[in-house]
């Protein structure tokens, strides 16, 4: 505590404001660091397919609908509706990453026939 | 650093940003509803992107759809922000990250918006948080608007730089997102042509907002050309209501890049003149940002604007950081700093607009009937400029 000529006493009172500007740095480290992973992230995601997750890249492309058949024993194909398997399909869905991997699972089928985007074929046997 | 740190902006700004990130989230709610009831029944087709967010959501859909409601309208109105806006920046989080089928960018958006506006305290300002605890007055830390602005400047850049592929530019993506009914583009003009302009035109607005939006002497033309692009795509697009959330997201925080210190600009009215106090009244109505002081003409000698007695009580005026301005012009000026009217008010100074504008002003302002006087032996109106 430091005194004036007049007596008065003041007092340093730095503990609060220094607390509050420490506080105030710690949240702008924060927000610096989320900003530098959202664009990390963004950037990343450019190494992918468009359009990708968390990349902001809304209606950058046009996804690719890939044609697909139910296959029975016999021989018998079915075509199947793509969309219709989801509860709502979004452009970055890799489609025929998931019927590859997961098709036979939500699809009655013996095997799946998927046409790729370079026009062939693929067989995935269900059983 | 220190004084980097300390530089501060006025409080309104977050908290009207705030009302409509809350918004925008509320709306999104309405949409994911339905998708997020689905994916709680068990025979649906289900892709987590991370597992335990996912089973969470399959799980408790139901109960996080209120939390959604509750913390949304909460946040929104600035009630207990802090740990409304935390939750709900935890459920829009989940959503993204939770199943593949329920991310969206512009739900991206509203989650890091509402973290983003949590963690800077915009329920101190334009909320209930802060006339209960007294705190609307107090200005806000300048660094946390300009981090929004470095969000919209970072999503804007990506939105651009994504559509550099010749996908894009081919013209496909905009012809199969068109609208074919309602507010059609016309069939007649989509061609690989027109689309490839319109693709390179998508991206030279998405590169010229992420610039202009920084610089003071194209900001107000960013805003036009903001609006004119989140508008027209609810408009001509399909999932209107998915683009309509994503425009009031972003458009909400284009006023982080508004010029509106508090009480920055002084409007001088004619208080004597019950016409130009509706207008007045309506004006004070709309200044959420309370960015504008009002001075009338009964004040105006004790206050120290160049404006004389004869000029304000020949047209409004305002005083600010652009100078003064009269009449129409002043009309802009007030409109250029209220939330509803900043992104188009720019337009009214375009010459045609700004010609047609003046004269209207001058005509009303000539036949305006004002109510002079409220002292015991009653108001008489009288046609001043008759």
């Amino acid at each position: 505590m430091a005194s004036s000529p007049t007596g008065v006493s003041s007092i340093h009172l730095s503990g609060p404001s220094r607390r509050v500007e420490w506080g105030q740095r710690i949240l702008l480290a924060l927000v610096v660091v989320g900003l530098a992973a959202e664009v990390v992230v963004a950037a990343t995601a450019f190494t992918g397919a468009r359009p990708n997750r968390y990349g902001w890249q809304m209606y950058s492309a046009v996804p690719y609908v890939p044609r697909a058949w139910a296959v029975a024993a016999s021989g018998e194909k079915r075509p199947v509706m793509v969309d219709d398997l989801f509860v709502t399909t979004r452009a970055e869905i890799d489609l025929v990453e998931f019927l590859i991997v997961s098709g036979c699972q939500v699809i009655q089928a013996d095997s799946l026939n998927i046409e790729l985007p370079d026009g062939h074929i693929e067989m995935v046997p269900c059983t | 650093m220190a004084g980097w740190l300390s530089r501060e902006a006025n409080g309104r700004i977050a908290g009207v940003i705030r009302v409509g990130a809350g918004l925008a989230a509320l709306m999104e709610l309405l949409a994911s509803t339905g998708r997020m009831l689905a994916l709680a029944e068990p025979d649906a087709t289900r892709l987590p992107i991370i597992e335990p967010v996912a089973t969470l959501i399959y799980a408790g859909a139901p109960a996080i759809l209120l939390i959604w409601l509750l913390s949304g309208f909460a946040f929104t109105a600035g009630f207990a922000t802090p740990v409304s806006g935390a939750i709900l920046a935890a459920v829009m989080f989940a959503l993204v990250t939770g199943d593949a089928q329920l991310y969206s960018n512009h739900a991206y958006l509203i989650a890091i918006s509402v973290a983003m506006l949590t963690a800077s305290g915009a329920g101190s300002s334009f909320s209930i948080d802060g006339r209960r605890k007294g705190t609307d007055a107090l200005p806000a830390a300048a660094w946390t608007i300009r981090a929004i602005r470095v969000q919209v400047t970072i999503m804007y850049l990506f939105a651009a730089a994504a559509k550099m592929n010749p996908s894009f530019l081919s013209g496909s993506v905009l012809s199969a997102s068109l609208r074919r009914d309602g507010i059609a583009f016309p069939e007649a003009l989509i061609s690989f042509e027109s689309m490839f302009v319109l693709s390179l035109l998508v991206i030279a607005s998405e590169l010229f907002l992420a610039w202009a939006l920084w610089r003071h002497r194209w900001r107000r033309w960013a805003f036009v050309l903001g609006l004119a692009l989140h508008g027209g795509i609810v408009l001509t697009m399909y999932s209107a209501w998915d683009l309509a959330t994503f425009s009031v997201v972003t458009l909400a925080l284009y006023i982080a890049f508004l010029d509106a210190p508090r009480q920055g600009r002084t409007v001088v009215w004619d208080d004597s003149c019950g016409f130009c106090g509706t207008w007045v009244r309506w004006f004070r109505r709309l200044d959420w940002l309370d960015a504008l002081r009002f001075v009338p003409l009964s004040r105006l000698p004790t206050s120290d604007l160049s404006v004389t007695r004869t000029e304000a009580l020949d047209a409004l005026h305002t005083v600010g950081p652009r100078g003064t301005h009269r009449a129409f012009g002043a009309v802009v000026e007030v409109l250029s700093v209220l939330p509803i009217s900043f992104l188009w008010a720019p337009l009214l100074s375009l010459p045609p607009i700004k010609a047609i504008g003046e004269r209207a002003y001058a005509r009303v302002a000539r036949s305006r009937t004002c109510a002079v006087g409220s002292g015991p032996s009653g108001v008489q109106p009288e046609n001043r400029f008759a």
